[in-house]
Order: C-alpha cells, then sequence, then structure tokens
C-alpha cells in the first residue's frame, strides 16, 4: 500500500518538475535542473555502488571529464554530438581504468576512487596550466529550457538504466558480487567482466551530465568541475534515499536539493557540515535509507 | 641532464628539505599504522587532525603568544584524549558489532569520510579558509653548504625524536608489545590474555597525539588551512602501505622516500605537479598492491 | 565407465613448501571419491586447483578430456565443476531463495528466465530439505543449514562434478546422517560425480565408493574403503608410525 503512495506522489512531483519551464521562472527551472542533475548522477552511481557494493566517492571524475571534452569541443557542435562524445569519453575512461581499479577491494577501493579523482584533477590544472589556460569561457550555449530538457533527459536515461539493471540476469549477478566476491565467482559470475561493466555502465550518463552542466555555468576550471563535494554529494543522496530501490535516489536527491537551496548560496559549510552530519546519521541508524523505512522491504 | 641540474638534486638543500618532509610523513603515518592495525579501522579524518593540531598551534602562538614547543605537549596531550573519547564513544562499539555487520567496512569508511567533512567545514567556518602561518625560529643557519631555517632543522629533530619513541615503546613497554601482538593478530592476542580494549584505546590515543605533533611541527614550517589535512591522510597511506602493517622500522624508510620522491619530484620538474605526484604514487601503489595495507592475505580456505 | 576428471602429477609449492607433491588421481563418472588426510595435507590446496582458485606449479588437471589448470574459478563453473567453502560463504544479504535462485542464473546450466531460476530454486531447496527457509535471510541459517545451503547453490548451477568441502564438519551425529541421506539423494537423483573432503572418517567409510589419502601433500593410498581401512601405510599416517 505504502509503495502505491509513494508512487502516486513521485509521479505527481516528476509532472509538476516536468513541467517546470512551462509554468515558473527561470529561478525555479534552475532549482529543477539542478533537482534532475542529481538524480542523473545518483541513479548511475547505485549501478556501480549500490548493486555491487563497490562504493566510490570519486564519481565526479566522469562528470569533470564530460564537463572538459565539452568544453575543448567548444559550441559550434549540436548537443547531440558533444553530449554523446562527453559520455563516450567517461565511458573509455572507466574501461581503461576500470579493471586495475575494480581488483581493490572494500575501504582501498573507496578511498582509490577518491584518490584517482584528485589525480585526474591535479593532471588537467597541469594540462590547462601548460596549455595557458585558467578558465574557460563559453559563449553562445543553449538556454536554460534546452538544458532542462536535455537534463530531463539524461535523469530518465539514468534511471530506466538502474532500473533495467535491477531486474536484468547481470544485475542479479552485481548483487552475488556485493553479498560475496569469491562465492559470486564459484558459481559461474565471470566478476571482473561484471565489475567493469558496471563500472563503465555508471560513467556514461554522469559523463553526460557533466557537459551539460558546462553549458549551464558556461565556464570552465578544473577546481569545480572535479570538486569532491559532487561526489560525496551523490553517495549522501543515495544513502539518504537509499539505493536498494531506484526511488530511493529521487527521494534523496529532491530532499538534499531542498536543503541545499536554504543554505548552500547562504552558508556553505553549514549545508556541507548536514550533509556530512545526514551520511554518518543514515550510514549508522537506517543503512536502508528512507526508501527501506517507508518500504520496510528487506532486499 | 645539464650540470647545472646534477648540482642541484646532489646538493644537501635537497637533502635536508627530503629529510623534514619524510620524517613529518613518518610522523604522521604511525598514527594511521597503529588505528588501522590494530583495531582495521581506516581512519581517512587522520590528516584532518594533523590540521586540528597545526591550529591549535597558530592560535596559542598569536593569541597567548605560547611557545609551539609548549603547545605541541598541550596539544598532543589534548589530541590523546579527544582520540580515547571518540575510541570509548563510538568505534569500541563498532568495531565489537563488525561481525554482525559485514557490510560495515566499506561503510565504517564513509563514517570517516562523513566526520572529515564535518571537522574541515568546522574550521573552515571558524577559521576561515584563508590559509595563515606564523613566524617561530626562521632565521636562517649555515649548516657546510646547507642553509637551513631554525624552524625545519627543530621540526625534523623532533619528529625524529617522536618517531624513536614510539619505536622504543613498542619494542620495550608492555603495552608497546601488546599493540604489536594486536597487529599480527587479533584472535591469538586474546587469546593469551592481552586486554585488547586497553590496547586499542592507548592506540587510539597514541595515534592521535602523534599526528596533532605532527600538525604542530607543520604549523612552524608552512602554511596552514582547513582542508590541508586530506594530502597528509593520503601520504600516510602510502606511507603505511609502502612501509607493511605495524611495521615501524619500514613506515620510517618509507616516510623517507616519499619525502625524497616528492621532494626530488618536484625540484625536477615543477611546484605545481607536487600534488600530481602525491596522488599518482598513491595510486600507483594501490594498483599494484590492491590488497592494500595487509600485504599478500588473500587466501582460500 | 568414462573418465570425468584426471589429476595428473599435480605439484603446489607455497614458496618452497610442497602443499602437493605430484599426485595423480581419477574420477569416473558417478563416482563418489572421499579425500582424506590430516590438517595441512593438501586436501584444500588440491581442491583450489580444481575449481580454479589456485595455479598448479606443474601436472595438469583434465575435465571430460581437456585441461582445466588455466581456466578462471567461473569458467570452471559455466563447464560443470562446482564446490563449496569449508568455511561457508553465504549471500549474506540474500534469502535462502535469492542466493539458489541467482546460481540457477548462472553456471554450467543458466535457467532462461528469472522464473525458470525460481522454480529451480524451489525443487532444490525441497529436495535439500531447506524448503521451508526459502525467504530466510542466507546469514540467519544455523552452519548446518548453512552448509546445506552451500551444497544447494552448487547443484543450482548445473555442475556435473560436485566438490564437497567438510560439508559436516561442525554437524551434530544427527545432522550427519541427515546430511548423508540427503547426498545420497541428490547423487542417485542427478547423478552426479562428487569428490568429498573429510574428517569424519567413519561417514566417509559408508558413503565413498573409493577413497583417497593424502599425506603432507602426497598420495598415499587410493583405494575402496575397505582396503583404506587395512592399508599399513594410512595407519602409519595416522596413528604415527611404529619403528
Amino acid at each position: 500500500m505504502r509503495a502505491r503512495w509513494l508512487d502516486i506522489a513521485l509521479a505527481l512531483s516528476f509532472l509538476a518538475v516536468a513541467g517546470l519551464p512551462f509554468y515558473a521562472g527561470d529561478y525555479a527551472v534552475g532549482v529543477g535542473l539542478s533537482f534532475l542533475m542529481w538524480v542523473a548522477l545518483t541513479q548511475s552511481w547505485t549501478v556501480l555502488s549500490g548493486l555491487t557494493g563497490y562504493v566510490s566517492i570519486g564519481h565526479v571524475v566522469f562528470y569533470g571529464l564530460g564537463a572538459y571534452v565539452v568544453v575543448l569541443l567548444g559550441t559550434g557542435l549540436p548537443l547531440l554530438v558533444s553530449l554523446p562524445l562527453a559520455g563516450a569519453a567517461a565511458f573509455t575512461f572507466a574501461m581503461l581504468i576500470g579493471y586495475p581499479v575494480l581488483r581493490v577491494r572494500g575501504p582501498y577501493f573507496v578511498i582509490l576512487t577518491f584518490g584517482l579523482a584528485e589525480l585526474v584533477k591535479y593532471g588537467v590544472i597541469a594540462l590547462e596550466s601548460y596549455l595557458g589556460k585558467f578558465s574557460r569561457i563559453m559563449f553562445g550555449g543553449p538556454s536554460l529550457q534546452t538544458l532542462f530538457g536535455v537534463m530531463l533527459v539524461l535523469a530518465g536515461l539514468a534511471t530506466a538504466l538502474a532500473w533495467l539493471v535491477r531486474r536484468s540476469r547481470f544485475g542479479h549477478g552485481l548483487m552475488a558480487i556485493r553479498e560475496n566476491e569469491e562465492a559470486a565467482e564459484t558459481i559461474g559470475i565471470p566478476i571482473a567482466r561484471f565489475k567493469l561493466l558496471a563500472f563503465a555502465l555508471s560513467s556514461i550518463v554522469p559523463g553526460m551530465v557533466g557537459g551539460t552542466m558546462v553549458l549551464r555555468s558556461s565556464y570552465f576550471e578544473p577546481v569545480p568541475a572535479f570538486d569532491p563535494m559532487i561526489s560525496l554529494t551523490m553517495v549522501t543522496m543515495a544513502i539518504i534515499g537509499g539505493s536498494d530501490d531506484i526511488r530511493g535516489p529521487i527521494l534523496g536527491a529532491g530532499l538534499l536539493v531542498l536543503v541545499s537551496e536554504f543554505l548552500w548560496a547562504r552558508a556553505p559549510q553549514v549545508y556541507m557540515i548536514i550533509i556530512g552530519l545526514l551520511l554518518i546519521a543514515f550510514v549508522l541508524f537506517a543503512p536502508g535509507g528512507v526508501c527501506g523505512r517507508l518500504l520496510r522491504q528487506r532486499a | 641532464m645539464t650540470a647545472a641540474a646534477m648540482d642541484v638534486l646532489l646538493s644537501g638543500q635537497l637533502l635536508f628539505a627530503a629529510a623534514v618532509a619524510g620524517a613529518l610523513y613518518a610522523l604522521v603515518a604511525i598514527g594511521l599504522n597503529l588505528v588501522y592495525g590494530t583495531m582495521r579501522l581506516l581512519n581517512v579524518a587522520h590528516g584532518d587532525v594533523v590540521m586540528i593540531g597545526a591550529y591549535a598551534t597558530y592560535w596559542c602562538f598569536s593569541l597567548l603568544g605560547l611557545s609551539p614547543l609548549l603547545s605541541l605537549v598541550l596539544s598532543a596531550a589534548a589530541a590523546a584524549l579527544v582520540g580515547g573519547a571518540l575510541y570509548l564513544g563510538l568505534f569500541r562499539r563498532l568495531v565489537a558489532e563488525r561481525r554482525t555487520a559485514r557490510r560495515l567496512e566499506a561503510n565504517s569508511l564513509l563514517l570517516f569520510f562523513g566526520i572529515s567533512v564535518i571537522v574541515q567545514n568546522l574550521a573552515a567556518f571558524a577559521f576561515s579558509a584563508t590559509p595563515r602561518g606564523y613566524q617561530f625560529l626562521d632565521m636562517v643557519w649555515r649548516i657546510g653548504d646547507v642553509f637551513v631555517t631554525g624552524n625545519r632543522l627543530l621540526a625534523l629533530a623532533i619528529a625524529l625524536t617522536a618517531c624513536i619513541g614510539v619505536w622504543l615503546f613498542l619494542r620495550f613497554h608492555i603495552l608497546g608489545l601488546a599493540i604489536k601482538a594486536l597487529i599480527q593478530s587479533r584472535d591469538a592476542a586474546a587469546v593469551v590474555g592481552i586486554d585488547t580494549d586497553r590496547v586499542q584505546l592507548t592506540a587510539f590515543g597514541l595515534g592521535f597525539a602523534l599526528a596533532a605533533i605532527a600538525g604542530c611541527l607543520i604549523s612552524m614550517t608552512e602554511q596552514i588551512s582547513p582542508f590541508m589535512g586530506f594530502p597528509f591522510t593520503i601520504a600516510a597511506f602510502v606511507v603505511v602501505i609502502l612501509g607493511g602493517l605495524g611495521n615501524l622500522t619500514g613506515g620510517i624508510i618509507a616516510g623517507f622516500i616519499l619525502g625524497a620522491i616528492e621532494t626530488y619530484g618536484v625540484a625536477l620538474t615543477s611546484p605545481s605537479l607536487r600534488s600530481i605526484l602525491l596522488y599518482a604514487v598513491f595510486v600507483g601503489i594501490l594498483m599494484l598492491r590492491p590488497q592494500g595495507l595487509l600485504g599478500g592475505a588473500r587466501l582460500f580456505r | 565407465m568414462t573418465t570425468l576428471l584426471e589429476i595428473r602429477h599435480l605439484t603446489k609449492s607455497f614458496g618452497g613448501v610442497h602443499a602437493l607433491d605430484n599426485v595423480s588421481l581419477s574420477l569416473a563418472e558417478g563416482m563418489i571419491m572421499g579425500l582424506m588426510g590430516a590438517n595441512g595435507a593438501g586436501k584444500t590446496t588440491l581442491f583450489g586447483i580444481v575449481a580454479g582458485h589456485l595455479r598448479p606449479t606443474s601436472g595438469d588437471v583434465r575435465y571430460r578430456g581437456t585441461s582445466i589448470v588455466a581456466l578462471r574459478p567461473d569458467q570452471i563453473c559455466r563447464r560443470g565443476i562446482c564446490r563449496t567453502f569449508q568455511i561457508v560463504r553465504p549471500f549474506s544479504g540474500l534469502s535462502v531463495r535469492q542466493s539458489v535462485a541467482t546460481a540457477a542464473l548462472f553456471g554450467a546450466e543458466p535457467a532462461a528466465t528469472m522464473r525458470a531460476a525460481s522454480e529451480r530454486a524451489e525443487q532444490i531447496l525441497d529436495l535439500i530439505g531447506l524448503g521451508d527457509r526459502a525467504d530466510t535471510p542466507a546469514e540467519e541459517l544455523t552452519l548446518s543449514a548453512q552448509k546445506k545451503l552451500e551444497v544447494a547453490r552448487a547443484l543450482a548451477t548445473g555442475c556435473r562434478l560436485l566438490l564437497l568441502d567438510e560439508v559436516l564438519a561442525g554437524c551434530t551425529a544427527a545432522e550427519v546422517t541427515e546430511m548423508l541421506d540427503v547426498l545420497r539423494r541428490i547423487h542417485r537423483e542427478r547423478s552426479l560425480t562428487i569428490l568429498i573432503i573429510e574428517h569424519v572418517m567413519r561417514a566417509l567409510m559408508r558413503f565413498a565408493d573409493r577413497i583417497a589419502v593424502l599425506h603432507h601433500g602426497e598420495l598415499i593410498a587410493e583405494g575402496t574403503p575397505a582396503q583404506i581401512a587395512e592399508d599399513p601405510r594410512v595407519h602409519d599416517a595416522y596413528l604415527g608410525s611404529t619403528p
């Protein structure tokens, strides 16, 4: 019963958000855009971290790479070309580094993902300063309303991906890896290939989201584009909402976007402290997240 | 390589810089090693203890005019108390419950990240994000061909003394021996009658105190900021992985190796590559040794 | 009878210590082979090599005539060999049914659909006597039930050769009898080949067609239970040699 009401509430909120450009001003559309961005990022994150238990706190690396690719391509290309290229770049990067990275397990994997994202950040900083650029400005990007539409599609894609993977044979294999990797291998699951594929699948949409957001802000600097707080926010949203269900990331993103609207501009440090507190509280007391609490269905 | 570049590399100046960096890294890493070794908890907020120690020294110096040498002792004691309190209040329970909640292993890291974010932003909120520094013992001495500042020499001496002190403690004191036993094998240590609770409390307190001492020393020689901690956590990981879990001699050597890699790497390229160098070593080491701190312990039974 | 598994001159050393020393052994299709030996005799190392977790220093393992020593555990499982673990490795967060159904989705005979996997899981759970615990989280089972779950999960992969690593250890006498009944039933109904490591010697004598005895990595005897019981080398190895 509760699941039914939750679905109805989510469907209504979805319609309200999707229609924002038709009835609301730029401020509200901007908030809606940021909500959709977090849904897209957090859903993608759960495909890797929710299903396999390989918790990534460096997912911003794909976002930043996507942003960098789009800024390098410039505004001359249509979105339908530049954004898929951003996604492809993230995917390629994930495939290249995935195998050695995913051999590292548990807490070491977690901290490795962070170190890797920082490494790429400093790499891009060095590259940019070598090229003599300290920030790049983009003129003539698409309108806010267009970007909103793009982000709506990306959020839909990420949600669909998370839903499809969860129901597939592949998804069940990933969950087996999460619960016991040696046992999963013993029952015939090609663990290395599955983990790599999950890693790469979870990177595509973040790459495209990064590309979209650089058009929104119309400038690129490595430090904000690879901000570790973006990774941390994804993790916190997934944990708050619950990553065992595709509704979790939507709830988590909704809650935190509301908090951030109140605090981010006025007191960013207070906002970060609240994120930290929420993360600790949910890890300790409600590992299933809000969604797990509401539905009370232990997987 | 040109002859001039060769001269720079072989100079005592760089050697001294590498030694100072190495001794500080070794000192920071000992604390991480002790806490991880005895409790298998990966404390990514370790570098933030360094940051707090640095700020404590800074404020004591600039507000109260307290000598960093005095605040070193005070903040070490305070950090030991905080570490002990954290252990008793939070982590003792966490470790005890670990058997029942297996997924907590990755999650415990998220807890530390949460703590780290909170501490950093509290510090930024209270002290502002502007980097700070103060002048203490900054006269330049000449030893042979090498010019050294008093504060760096002092930092090197104190860091080395502290490392040797811990080494002696682990070698000869009964509690130190118990810490080593616990690092080797938790179960066996409990069986032979070691009070694991007391040992873990000691490890936590000692680890925090050493991190705070390192923070004091760093504040004498470098600018400090609320977000300075994380690179030290990463450096400490590199040192512990290179040196081996529970192996202090290895850790001290590894600290000097990392200090040398960093100092010479920067000297050969440019100071802007310092962070890349640190993270590249970190990523490279974890990829080469995917089992991390535990060494080759991936046995099938 | 055709040979299903053939182990040829297998040697495995860990830093100079021979865990296995030139061991050869062959299993005919449908037989139950017991593997005996003291702790450290090399039994689990042998399993690890057959199941693909370890690479031998030298020697070969052939399954249905082709070498499998270079394959990964998941590839070996898809060929039809599945093992259980001495220290159980349940899918902690999954229910008993989900654990077994997941195994049915992979392995040598992957189920075509989720529904088919679930149905196969139900059948196997009924066969093995865990039917009434299907919705229990795997980690909440008793130890002997977890050992049954290990067997059920292996069966669900559709394996033809089952490697059982001390499934009776830690079970009470009644549970041992029950487990042996279950194993006989699945052996009969599925016409499996079984290689079983066991410390409970009396159980092994009743259960196995043939028994191989390892001692310090060497195969010191192989034969029917009656022959093994009479073998002086086995007595020496177990009771200490008499001058």
